[in-house]
């Protein structure tokens, strides 16, 4: 059941692809430092070799681009897997972390996190994170409770999205509101509402990226019992999977994958549909194939839209977030006209 | 082999399916059979341990189905469901090979015994040509026989099937049947939810007949299948006709 046991040029085109991103995102930016440069720094910084690269180049690649290029890559590594994940769980391909209003429930728990005072149960990031774990767990059972459980994933599609953007708003507005009543925290709270990798540290990569890494490597280990519930809860019983069980175990696996992702990054949208859904084209639906190429997919994706980002009005930054819409907003809406027509099964 | 005694369910104030206590033998062909809403699905899901029973038990070679764990009991019943969409367009072969989760371990994947055996049932079902094809783009007929390789492929010693021959032209109705009694034959027990009383007549050992939740018949379906039975269950005047051998065929009246 191991994913990369089956032949998958998707994933391994994608993953190749990841190294030559980072170090052209590296050469983007305020300071003029070259593609090269960019890679030499690093190499450097290693210890494998002394090219005489001076000192703030060096900082403004390791200390300020690596670490949000680094972030916005397993943020789309993580945003992709659990889009893929939420689609298999709730047979339903629009189904995704932005819009089942999970983001915004672990947004919701990383602002409560930062208002009652960072750092009182696990030091700031992991305080962060775990509150925005609560948020998005909490999401995703009121959502569940809201459209009538897992059963029948294109019966209740409406109620799925409509409870999820609900559910996102509702939130967002009680983050409104808690940003009214601490305006001294407010600048903070706003990065959250539009997803955003500028204020990066090392410490929030690391976080983001154990977390992502583990709740990666567990789901993609059982992928082929999400290929089981994806054919809906009376095949998966027929077949040795119990539905609801799985069910719980995937949402909870991929919850914190979006908590983790949302507490450094805040709420970045429609990667997790976009993603599995352009590369569903070139492995299938199967998820040991989908899951890999999905990370690394999301990965590549976020990291561009990190350098649009970055680059489109420099130097002023747009939210990632906003360019995440721009794509996938549309991208949404030609999906559900798809379906309406039918084309889609 | 499975043995429901007085199996009861009530779906909360709703649907109650009375007290049923039957007896399905090994290699036997098992019908449920009776008008919509009768029941058969809810005694199909209790059989199958999706519901348990509100009392009463089932029990398969004496142990409770609802004990069992879910990847033990897939490797004892397996069921083909009715046709319904799946939202993923697996291709013809991951499909079939999903009959084999029920034996792989969380790091052991497909082993070649799997191999072998899902490509002997795809051969044995003539698939071998759709093996590539999205499931998206197979006829019902088509897809009923992908669905039945993958049950095949479980090596279950009951197969459960709901209403197969839904979608499906009389041809591979008939095929789907013949292909069921072969599989009687060489020791499964069939267990089938069924519209067509003739079809039951012609290939069922035991039928059960449900109405209003209800278990009012079971035994030899051309026993206990008589005109006034069906008027009285279907509210639908027949006509028994016999063939050159013997057999009970029914008819419309009017015709």
């Amino acid at each position: 059941m191991l994913s990369f046991r089956k032949s998958n040029p998707a994933a391994v085109l994608l993953t190749l692809l990841i190294p030559v991103i980072i170090f052209v995102s590296a050469a983007f930016g305020a300071a003029d430092i070259s593609f090269i440069t960019a890679v030499k720094a690093v190499i450097e910084h290693i210890g494998l070799a002394d090219y005489d690269i001076s000192e703030p180049v060096k900082l403004i690649i390791m200390n300020i681009r690596l670490p949000r290029i680094l972030l916005s890559a397993i943020a789309g590594a993580g945003l992709a897997t659990a889009g893929a994940v939420f689609q298999a769980v709730f047979q339903n391909q629009l189904a995704e972390p932005y819009l089942l209003g999970i983001s915004s429930g672990a947004s919701l728990g990383a602002t409560i996190a930062i208002i009652i005072g960072s750092g009182f149960l696990l030091g700031s990031v992991g305080s962060v994170t775990f509150f925005a774990f609560a948020g998005s767990l909490l999401t995703v059972f009121l959502v569940l409770a809201i459209s009538g459980g897992f059963s029948k994933g294109t019966g209740n599609l409406g109620n799925l999205l409509l409870g999820g953007i609900a559910v996102g708003y509702i939130f967002q507005a009680i983050i409104s509101f808690l940003m009214m009543l601490n305006q001294d925290k407010m600048e903070t709270i706003v990065f959250w509402m539009m997803g955003s990798f500028t204020f990066t540290t090392w410490e929030k990569v690391i976080t983001a990226a154990m977390v992502v890494t583990v709740c990666t490597v567990i789901i993609n280990i059982n992928a082929s019992k999400l290929n089981i519930l994806s054919l809906g809860s009376e095949e998966a019983h027929s077949l040795g999977v119990n539905p609801q069980r799985a069910g719980i175990f995937f949402l909870i696996v991929s919850c914190m994958l979006t908590a983790a992702v949302v507490s450094a990054s805040g709420i970045i949208g429609f990667v997790g549909l976009i993603v599995p859904h352009l590369l569903r084209v070139f492995t299938g639906p199967d998820h040991r194939k989908l899951l890999p190429a999905s990370a690394a997919g999301g990965a590549c994706l976020l990291m561009l839209a990190d350098i649009a980002a970055r680059s489109m009005m420099a130097p002023k930054e747009i939210p990632v977030g906003v360019i995440t819409a721009f794509i996938g907003g549309p991208f949404f809406l030609i999906m559900l006209r798809r379906r309406r027509k039918g084309a889609m099964r | 082999m499975i043995h429901l005694k007085n199996a009861e369910f009530r779906y909360g104030q709703g649907f109650h399916l009375k007290p049923v206590s039957i007896r399905i033998k090994k290699a036997t062909f098992t019908v449920l059979t009776g008008p919509n809403g009768s029941g058969k699905s809810t005694l199909f899901s209790l059989i199958n341990g999706i519901v348990k029973p509100t009392s009463g038990s089932v029990t398969l070679d004496g142990v409770e189905v609802s004990t069992l764990n879910d990847r033990e009991r897939a490797r004892f019943m397996g069921m083909v469901p009715q046709r319904n969409a799946i939202n993923f367009d697996y291709t013809v072969d991951e499909l079939v090979a999903m009959g084999r989760y029920p034996y792989q371990k969380l790091f052991s994947g497909e082993s070649e015994n799997d191999r072998k055996i899902i490509d002997e049932v795809i051969e044995r079902l003539d698939l071998e040509y759709y093996r590539n094809r999205r499931i998206g783009s197979l006829s019902g007929g088509e897809y009923q026989r992908v669905l039945l390789a993958r049950v095949l492929v479980q090596q279950t010693d009951v197969l459960l099937l709901d209403e197969p021959g839904n979608h499906l032209d009389l041809k591979h109705q008939t095929m789907l049947l013949n292909l069921l009694s072969e599989e009687v034959k060489g020791g499964k027990t069939v267990v089938a939810v069924l519209h067509d009383l003739n079809q039951a007549i012609h290939f069922a050992d035991y039928g059960l007949l449900l109405d209003d939740g209800n278990c009012i018949a079971s035994g030899l379906p051309r026993e206990f299948l008589t005109k006034e039975m069906i008027k009285n269950v279907f509210d639908v005047d027949m006509k028994e006709y016999r063939s050159a051998a013997g057999g009970l065929m029914f008819g419309l009246a009017e015709l």
